[in-house]
């Protein structure tokens, strides 16, 4: 008997967790698993922020370099938010060889005809930034980009671009400041002298 | 033999998930701290380019003017250093030095100005560059940046001529 109740104690101290062990074994064991939830969310949210920022960046650059290198050689501009027209001389011809300059007799020249010029088109379509030379095919600089915002500045000689995104880090949307900060900035001067503005001499 | 079964079918040791939670730990760690520098290396990116961007358009600037107003220190200050380039406002601390070396001749003595705080000021002036056929053009920007909050420089080089501006 004294056996027997010894065994039965035994027992009792190999037995399972009691009920208040295991609920507060399962609190903290839910606690952990919830911060890690939040931060692999997390961090799998900041990584496509991230890739998203650098790809967008990239593409504010190839753009302000493209209006950039059209702007330094353009005669006319057209500024309008996400809708940039440019004029250039006709430097090249259909077939794509340079043309010989001529003088135009006031101490300027000009490229094949006299008066003719180059129309590049800049403009934000179904999300997409295309450049399109006169009625030629155009040609996609950026896609994915409907956030994008492309303002050009005319001062006359001095032109300047601005182009902004919306970053995606905070997932209410990105504020003004947020927007602001991503402003990439190109100010070029037009080589060539204007023939929309009368008043420009070089 | 039963109690030898009962001990084989026995849970982990605390030992053992100390140990698992250790490197967990360690694990989560070194993902949070490679996330936090990708972000930085981002940020350092993204103000690299935006003082680039702001010496591009500096030299830019100077390209408008003429030789008169090139060489003298006072046009320089109120008409190129008087306001700040766009974009400037995302860099930290930020200050700017415009040097002007003769280029290709035995003058000596140089133009130099500085913006601080959006306050102007006059280095040295040396109204000799006005006789000069070329002066070299130093443009250093000055910015606190991630990571540490380190002092980054970017620096431009251009010789400008009369009648025309050619990069180095």
């Amino acid at each position: 008997m004294v056996t027997g109740f010894g065994r039965r104690r035994s027992w009792a101290k190999k037995g399972g967790y009691a009920v208040s062990e295991l609920i507060v074994s399962s609190a903290i064991f839910c606690s952990i698993s919830l911060g890690l939830l939040m931060g692999f969310t997390s961090l799998q949210r900041n990584y496509a922020a991230t890739s998203d920022f650098s790809v967008n960046h990239a593409d504010e650059m190839r753009i302000s370099d493209y209006m950039a290198m059209d702007l330094r050689r353009a005669i006319a501009v057209q500024a309008a938010k996400n809708d940039t027209t440019i004029y250039i001389p006709a430097y090249y011809d259909q077939t794509g060889s340079p043309q010989t300059p001529a003088l135009d007799g006031q101490g300027g020249v000009f490229y094949g005809a006299s008066g003719s010029s180059v129309k590049i088109h800049y403009y934000l379509m179904a999300g997409t930034i295309y450049r399109q030379q006169d009625n030629g095919a155009a040609l996609p600089l950026a896609v994915s980009v409907q956030d994008f915002v492309f303002d050009v500045t005319d001062a006359g000689k001095v032109v300047t671009t601005r182009i902004t995104f919306n970053p995606t880090f905070n997932s209410g949307g990105a504020s003004l400041a947020a927007t602001t900060a991503t402003a990439f900035y190109n100010t070029t001067l037009l080589r060539n002298s204007r023939t929309d503005i009368q008043s420009s001499v070089y | 033999m039963r109690r030898r079964l009962r001990t084989d079918q026995a849970a982990f040791a605390l030992v053992e998930c100390t140990i698992a939670t250790a490197v967990s730990a360690l694990f989560l760690g070194s993902l949070f701290l490679m996330n936090s520098s990708a972000m930085g290396t981002i940020q350092l990116a993204r103000e690299s380019a935006c003082a680039s961007q702001v010496l591009q358009q500096r030299v830019e600037s100077m390209r408008i003017a003429n030789w008169h107003q090139v060489t003298d220190t006072n046009w320089l200050k109120t008409n190129l250093l008087n306001i700040e380039a766009p974009g400037a406002s995302q860099l930290t601390n930020m200050s700017e030095t415009l040097t002007l070396v003769p280029y290709g001749s035995t003058t000596v003595g140089n133009t130099q100005l500085t913006r601080t705080n959006g306050a102007v000021a006059i280095v040295s002036s040396n109204s000799a560059l006005l006789g000069e056929n070329a002066v070299k053009i130093i443009w250093t920007v000055n910015y606190t940046a991630a990571p540490n909050n380190r002092t980054i420089s970017r620096q431009i080089v251009a010789i400008l001529a009369k009648g025309g501006v050619a990069k180095w």
